[in-house]
């Protein structure tokens, strides 16, 4: 009798370890990216400051690089020159960045201290950054020249995981 | 007046046309989620509503263990809005969830479903509840009264000990309950 009670009752602490172990060793507030290999979600929305709209289909047929991004995010400041060398270095890669709950004409005052080499577009309502599961600014999304999501980049994007990315995207399409 | 009705009919028609030519540059919803299994729009003022109930078992993204109604964030109001968008679109609940889990996976549900390793999830807490019952019930059954007590007696005489000194004590207990 004891030693079955010791049996089940050491199993079922094992098993409560073996969970707890699992769960703490998981970030809870890490949004999975589901969307890896995935043909990204269409749109077609008006730029910040005017001009002809962006969609996903003129982007298709080059590797994109789509970028959500806020005035009140400190990370996106962080990440900004990366992308701005990043835009400047692979001339055949497309740089898009997407306002994320932000007012244009506070993206417009901060575009004009630190002017951008690529186009913002207006995402009113947030719609686009939850049709591409973003949980938060800054997030970057790689497609291919097929419009496929490859990676997803959340915070502040290096410029090493820029450079590693956009290599492999374009090693594989050439 | 014939001149009127020809100005009417071309201002109807650039209407349409124009509207088409916007209808086929923006996506619609059906090209981003798929076709709606309802085809029946619901109106605004009861997909505030219902969006609000079924916003009730999505996570928010930017928050921890708040559901999508229950938070205030930008994000939480985006993903609320999605949802009536697909609510006036004739969505139903389930291409709604799914619209979510195909984005977030199954983490933007509140409640993980009923399918697979899951399952486990849903089950333990019953197996659990079950298992402390009998247990308790057992204990109660064979843990007070006369009987136990002998048997416990009857147990521990049982095991010989091997110290001589317990040997003798055990010995003088047998003799006593002679």
């Amino acid at each position: 009798m004891n030693r079955r009670v010791l049996f089940v009752g050491s199993a079922c602490v094992a098993a409560m370890v073996a969970l707890l172990a699992a769960g703490f060793g998981r970030n809870p507030s890490e949004v999975p990216f589901v969307l890896q290999d995935q043909p990204a979600t269409p749109f077609r929305l008006e730029r910040l400051g005017g001009g002809d709209p962006i969609s996903l289909e003129a982007l298709k047929g080059r590797p994109a690089v789509i970028n959500f991004w806020s005035t009140w995010c400190v990370p996106c400041k962080v990440e900004h020159p990366v992308l701005q060398a990043g835009a400047n270095r692979y001339r055949d890669v497309q740089f898009v960045g997407v306002l994320y709950g932000d007012e244009p004409e506070a993206a417009q005052r901060f575009l004009q201290r630190t002017p951008s080499v690529f186009p913002t577009i207006l995402d009113p309502g947030g719609r686009m950054a939850v049709d591409y599961g973003v949980a938060g600014v800054p997030e970057t999304f790689f497609l291919d020249a097929e419009g496929r999501i490859v990676r997803k980049v959340a915070g502040a994007l290096s410029a090493a995981a820029l450079v590693e990315t956009v290599e492999a995207i374009l090693g594989e399409s050439s | 007046m014939h001149a009127l009705r020809l100005l009417a009919i071309a201002v109807m028609a650039f209407t349409f046309s124009a509207n088409w030519a916007l209808a086929e540059e923006a996506p619609d919803l059906e090209e981003i989620v798929g076709a709606p299994a309802l085809g029946e729009p619901m109106e605004p003022a009861l997909a505030m509503v219902e969006g609000a109930r079924i916003g009730k078992s999505l996570r928010c993204p930017v928050c921890q263990g708040l559901s999508i109604s229950d938070s205030p964030s930008e994000a939480a109001r985006a993903a609320l809005q999605r949802i009536q968008d697909l609510l006036m679109a004739g969505y139903t609940e389930a291409q709604i969830e799914d619209y979510f889990v195909d984005r977030y996976g199954e983490w933007a549900l509140l409640a993980p479903r009923a399918a697979g390793l899951n399952w486990i999830v849903w089950l333990a807490p019953i197996v659990c509840v079950l298992v402390g019952v009998y247990v308790v019930r057992r204990s109660l059954t064979t843990g007070s009264g006369p009987d136990s007590e002998n048997s416990v007696n009857a147990e521990s005489r049982a095991q010989k000990p091997v110290d001589p000194y317990a040997q003798e004590v055990l010995a003088l207990l047998e003799e006593r309950d002679r």
